[in-house]
């Protein structure tokens, strides 16, 4: 392993290749910060420019956009509340508060560290137990993967708040609902797309998430008459807040992100399940072990709520290259790209990869790990820049915001009809939280819809209507009891609160 | 006094009863009835979930009033609404003008909607952000972006 290790060492350090995750990174920031254009449209845009490069060139080129792509991405979220990947739509619940109150610059710093903190340790993970973590990550059957979204689904419950559990359910539902409309995967059959072509894919994620969060927060903006955003300093220009964290920072930071990072890679590792659900059960998991004063911050600019998803995510990121390197399976789009894009080179990902291009193996690995480091050193500078973008005034910014939210849904669909639905779902989205539905709940509901129809209806179909997979399975039996705790901390909290 | 948290409640309600009627209209292939899961299991089992819970919400409202927290006095409804129609013209126009005209007239109504009167703000920069935008997409990333009456 030392060899290979050191091998790729080389190969990353020769100056093309440092220029190439260099390039990669920055271009990845500034396409993931679009919304629409996110890992995977990056990559795509990648691959014909890198089609006379070496296989290793390639390859550090792509985890380079791809690490900034994430990275991009986590900065519309904070910045603007736009989550142009559903991976990063947990960074948004506490990060955008933070850059509200004045802490942009330092929610991007949180970012930044805890993106290569998270991606440090899934590198390191990946070089230790690659294979044998993919042969572990074969062995979860349909059951186990619908326990793990239920548990992903349970999540909910961290959003909420005291006297809204009611009205985060029903968000839930509505999430839920909105999944199935479009063509059954099952039998193909059409459902809820009153004969219009253009709902039969159903709703896309990122339409649904520009919707009732990009939108839906830029129309409140000039609903509420919120004449200065509370982020602006003196003389108009954005509070950006220190890019120093704290010691209090730290402290509050460092479990936080070493948990999140270990549970994101492991989530990562299984096929289909990914960053969204690492995200979502990292901020899940932080909110149940904080404790109660901590808890309350969340979702007003917690540090632990927005440290958790961000390197929950990145070490997801990092974790499903190991079904792709080891087995040749791609666990997500993103991978998916990138498993064409080796295949196009000559290279074919499987457990021959380590064998027969181990050059290529350990570049990806080591430049994965270099890929992190050279974004926290190219955006820790870039901060006080990227901030900036809240200083426009409010009649300039809104509309930016909104031509960015429809342009980014436009250029994955290229059909205006899209444009309409949008706005549709905003004015929605505006009526439900003005009653205090909360919007985190309905896009966990309908990322996780689809994935749960398709894995009760296998599971279901395999067990023969029975629920005996819950007792059979040993992962899904875990699983469960997991579920329940998380669902009942709160109650054991206000029981034992009580004398 | 009408309890506005219950409206919506009711409101919802209804959303999932007509889900409900809809599910009925989901076509399923012969034999597909008797499976143990077929295409209408899922929105039946949220549409009669929904409703529960809305109807768990309604009795919520209407039993403690005083935590409807609702207020829908003092907003800007008139500039929310103007953007919408503005967002929804730009639906409308954006094939037939084409990306760069139909991208320009968005911004300079946003701007005006939201009180930019300063002229040269309100024509230059959406204009001159617009073209950077279109160059950047279709040169350098080679995206199709609608060309509209500038193809001619």
């Amino acid at each position: 392993m030392w060899e290979g290790i050191a091998s790729g060492f080389t190969t990353l350090l020769a100056p093309v290749n440092l220029l190439l995750v260099f390039t990669g990174c920055v271009a990845g920031t500034l396409i993931g910060m679009l919304p629409g254009l996110g890992p995977i449209s990056a990559i795509a845009l990648m691959i014909p420019i890198t089609y006379g490069f070496d296989p290793a060139s390639a390859m550090i080129l792509m985890a380079g956009v791809y690490y900034g792509a994430i990275f991009g991405g986590s900065t519309s979220s904070i910045l603007i509340n736009a989550p142009g990947v559903a991976g990063t739509v947990a960074t948004a619940f506490d990060g955008y508060p933070m850059a509200q109150s004045g802490r942009a610059g330092t929610a991007l710093a949180i970012a930044a560290i805890a993106s290569f903190t998270g991606g440090t340790i899934g590198a390191l993970l990946l070089m230790m137990a690659a294979p044998a973590l993919a042969t572990v990550s074969l062995s979860f059957q349909s059951p186990d993967y619908l326990m793990l979204m239920i548990l992903g689904l349970s999540a909910v419950a961290s959003f909420a708040s005291k006297g809204r559990v009611l009205q985060a359910l029903i968000a839930t539902v509505i999430g839920l609902a909105l999944s199935t409309i479009g063509t059954d995967p099952s039998a193909g059959v059409q459902r809820f797309t009153f004969g219009s072509l253009d709902l039969v894919d159903g709703i896309s994620f990122l339409l649904l998430a520009m919707a009732t969060f990009a939108l839906s927060e830029a129309l409140m903006t000039v609903l509420r008459r919120d004449v200065d955003r509370s982020g602006a300093g003196e003389g108009g220009r954005p509070a950006l807040g220190s890019l120093k964290l704290s010691r209090e920072q730290v402290g509050q930071m460092a479990p936080a992100v070493g948990r999140s990072s270990v549970l994101g890679f492991f989530v990562g590792v299984l096929p289909g399940a990914g960053a969204t659900i690492a995200s979502f059960l990292a901020y899940g998991m932080e909110r149940a072990l904080a404790p109660a004063g901590e808890q309350r911050k969340f979702g007003h600019g917690s540090v632990r709520g927005l440290s958790a998803p961000e390197s929950a995510n990145n070490a997801a990121c990092t974790g499903s290259f190991v079904p792709l390197l080891t087995l040749g399976i791609p666990g997500s789009g993103t991978t998916a790209v990138m498993l064409g894009a080796l295949i196009s080179y000559g290279v074919q990902p499987g457990p021959l990869l380590y064998q027969d291009n181990p050059d290529v193996f350990w570049s990806i690995i080591i430049s994965m790990y270099f890929g992190n480091l050279i974004l926290l050193v190219l955006n820790l500078p870039l901060i006080p820049y990227l901030a900036r973008l809240l200083s426009l005034p409010r009649q300039l910014l809104v509309p930016f915001i909104l031509f960015f939210s429809l342009i980014g849904v436009y250029l994955v669909s290229f059909n205006t009809f899209d444009i309409h639905v949008m706005t549709g779902f905003a004015v929605a989205a505006i009526f439900l939280r003005l009653f205090q539905y909360p919007m985190a709940p309905l896009i966990l509901g309908f990322i996780l819809g689809g994935m749960i129809e398709d894995n009760l209806q296998r599971t279901l179909t395999l067990y023969d209507g029975s629920l005996a997979f819950l007792w059979e399975r040993p992962v899904s039996f875990v699983i469960a009891i997991l579920t329940v705790l998380v669902l009942l901390t709160p109650v054991i909290r206000i029981i034992r609160r009580k004398p | 006094m009408i309890n506005r948290d219950a409206v919506a409640a009711f409101v919802l309600f209804a959303g999932f009863l007509a889900m409900g009627l809809g599910v009925t209209s989901i076509e399923l292939f012969p034999g597909q009835e008797t499976e143990v899961f077929s295409p209408r299991t899922m929105p039946a089992a949220l549409a009669i979930g929904g409703a529960i819970l809305c109807v768990l919400r309604l009795v919520q409202c209407l039993r403690h009033p005083e935590q409807a927290l609702v207020a829908l006095g003092g907003f800007d409804w008139t500039r929310t609404a103007m953007l919408c129609v503005t967002m929804i013209g730009y639906g409308l126009l954006f094939e037939p003008l084409g990306f760069v005209p139909a991208t320009a007239a968005f911004l300079c109504a946003g701007f005006f909607v939201l009180g930019e009167r300063r002229i040269l703000l309100l024509t230059l920069l959406p204009v001159v952000f617009t073209l950077v935008f279109w160059l950047i997409m279709t040169r350098l990333l080679g995206l199709y972006l609608a060309p509209g009456i500038l193809a001619g």
